[in-house]
């Protein structure tokens, strides 16, 4: 009798830890959720605020219409540093949106690691303490490995 | 023949070799009131950042090829800021007409200064500032710098304790460098150690600026070179993990010793990326010129010098380790070692620099 209640009183209070464990789960997905509409809502106002950039200057000061052979040069040669300078701000622009989509996916990769190491370790201590003994006594027939049967 | 060797050794050490690494830096008769500091590329980002971080106490700063204090920062969070590497590399460094107006970077000094982040940005009205680009910098861009000038000025330095040196030496022009007036590589180079030779005594003008008029260099420095503990300074003693080397050197002119009867000034030199003595030696901080002008002006300079860090020398390893190493050795700018706070007092290198400037002082412990 002694033993069925002490069984019984483990079994519920394992029950308990799991949901626990279960719970604080749930929270960290929840965390990991809102950083993710967090870093998508930055990236979503930086993208913003690129395509503004870019359209602004697409439509700033046009220039004037060159006349003589030497300002005709002038204003090839400008045409192209300003089609570099273009080039190179494009690709800093999307520099920029990587880095804050990886820095976003691996704040969230961050929050499932640990609450998943820390998971793991609580279902460890919430077994141990539901039953040593028991968990002592087969242990090692647990870790032994069966050798496959000869074909 | 071994008490010869040993004195040998220590004639050595005095007249000027390295002391040992692990010596704790030492109390100097420095004043606290007469404390500046420079940087060269990253060096010259972390001098504007520990300009503004404690401007009560550093009365002017020299930068050389280097931008605006925030130039990383994307934004302000509740316990700290987040910034980009791809700011550093893209507007900070290539692409300056990506930069934000000086507006910005200006709130955003209002903005820490009134978390108590950083010291009140009115104390910059009383500073003196150098700055200079060079006409073939091809590493950082001359608006960068521009932008910076404009940043000083926003922030209430005028006009008048301003020296900008904007692509204005003579032929092809600088390029990424600390200039000096004998040595280095060709004037217009952009390439390693980063000391060019321009004829142009960089030095000798940056620290006038900040001192005022000072009586001519010497030929040769005959204080002594300090080898110092940089662990100390540094939670845990984490000296790599956090970008900084174990050993930091300091520039001690000879009516500076400890015995001195009158105080000196303090300057705190930043070396550049892949400028560190882990890659070069005694070359950066013996070759500027800038020991030359301290001999003989009683200026003790400080060299604090930072550690390449890598993945495996971080505090802890997560998915995003990649993007907080420091593979170039360069000073924290852009908030790697996952130092959220890196360009306030808070920050971890700053924190050590500022600690290093308030033991040669004696105002710390």
């Amino acid at each position: 009798m002694e033993s069925a209640t002490r069984i019984f009183t483990n079994g519920l209070n394992c029950f308990h830890e799991f949901l626990a464990i279960e719970l604080r789960n749930m929270e960290a997905i929840g965390l990991a959720q809102r950083k993710m509409l967090e870093g998508a809502g930055v990236l979503a106002q930086r993208q913003a605020e690129i395509a503004e950039g870019t359209f602004r200057r697409a439509f700033g000061s046009q220039p004037s219409v060159p006349t003589t052979p030497s300002a005709i040069h002038a204003a090839v040669i400008e045409q192209i540093d300003s089609i570099k300078t273009t080039m190179m701000e494009g690709q800093a622009n999307a520099n920029i949106l990587s880095e804050l989509a990886a820095r976003s996916s691996g704040d969230v990769a961050n929050i499932l690691q640990s609450r998943m190491m820390a998971a793991l370790d609580e279902v460890k201590a919430a077994l141990e303490q539901a039953a040593p003994d028991k968990i002592a006594a087969v242990a090692p027939a647990m870790l032994t490995v069966q050798p496959a049967a000869p074909a | 023949m071994r008490a010869a060797g040993a004195l040998l050794l220590a004639a050595v050490a005095w007249f000027g070799g390295e002391a040992s690494a692990a010596d704790p830096l030492g109390r100097f008769p420095a004043d606290p009131g007469q404390v500046s500091v420079s940087g060269i590329s990253s060096g010259a980002f972390m001098a504007y950042q520990l300009h503004v971080a404690h401007s009560a106490g550093i009365m002017g700063a020299g930068i050389i090829a280097g931008g605006p204090f925030g130039c990383t920062v994307d934004r302000v969070t509740g316990d700290g800021v987040a910034a980009l590497i791809s700011l550093a590399l893209g507007p900070c460094m290539s692409t300056p007409g990506l930069l934000k107006p000086v507006a910005s970077y200006a709130g955003l000094v209002a903005d820490l200064a009134a978390r108590g982040w950083i010291d009140p940005p009115a104390n910059l009205a009383r500073s003196r500032v150098y700055l200079f680009t060079g006409k073939a910098d091809k590493v950082v861009n001359s608006k960068v710098v521009e932008t910076g000038v404009g940043l000083y000025r926003a922030l209430g330095v005028p006009a008048q304790q301003i020296d900008f040196r904007d692509r204005d030496l003579p032929g092809t022009g600088a390029g990424h460098s600390w200039v000096t007036k004998n040595f280095g590589n060709a004037c217009d180079a952009n390439a390693s150690p980063y000391i060019n030779n321009c004829n142009y005594d960089q030095a000798g003008e940056m620290l006038q600026t900040l001192y005022g008029p000072l009586q001519p260099p010497a030929v040769a420095p005959e204080g002594r070179i300090v080898a110092f503990d940089q662990t100390e300074f540094v939670p845990g003693k984490a000296a790599k993990a956090n970008g900084l080397s174990d050993t930091g050197y300091l520039y001690v002119p000879k009516s500076c010793d400890a015995a001195a009867a009158l105080p000196c000034r303090l300057h705190v030199v930043l070396h550049g990326c892949l400028q560190s003595a882990e890659l070069l030696g005694a070359e950066f901080y013996t070759k500027i010129g800038v020991n030359e002008w301290a001999e003989v002006n009683r200026i003790i300079v400080v060299y604090p010098q930072v550690h390449a860090t890598t993945v495996a020398e971080l505090a802890s390893q997560n998915a995003q380790s990649m993007l907080n190493t420091n593979p170039q050795g360069c000073w924290n700018w852009w908030g790697y070692a996952n130092d959220t706070m890196f360009l306030t007092r808070q920050g971890v290198q700053i924190d050590a620099i500022w600690s290093m400037v308030r033991r040669v002082t004696g105002q710390g412990n």
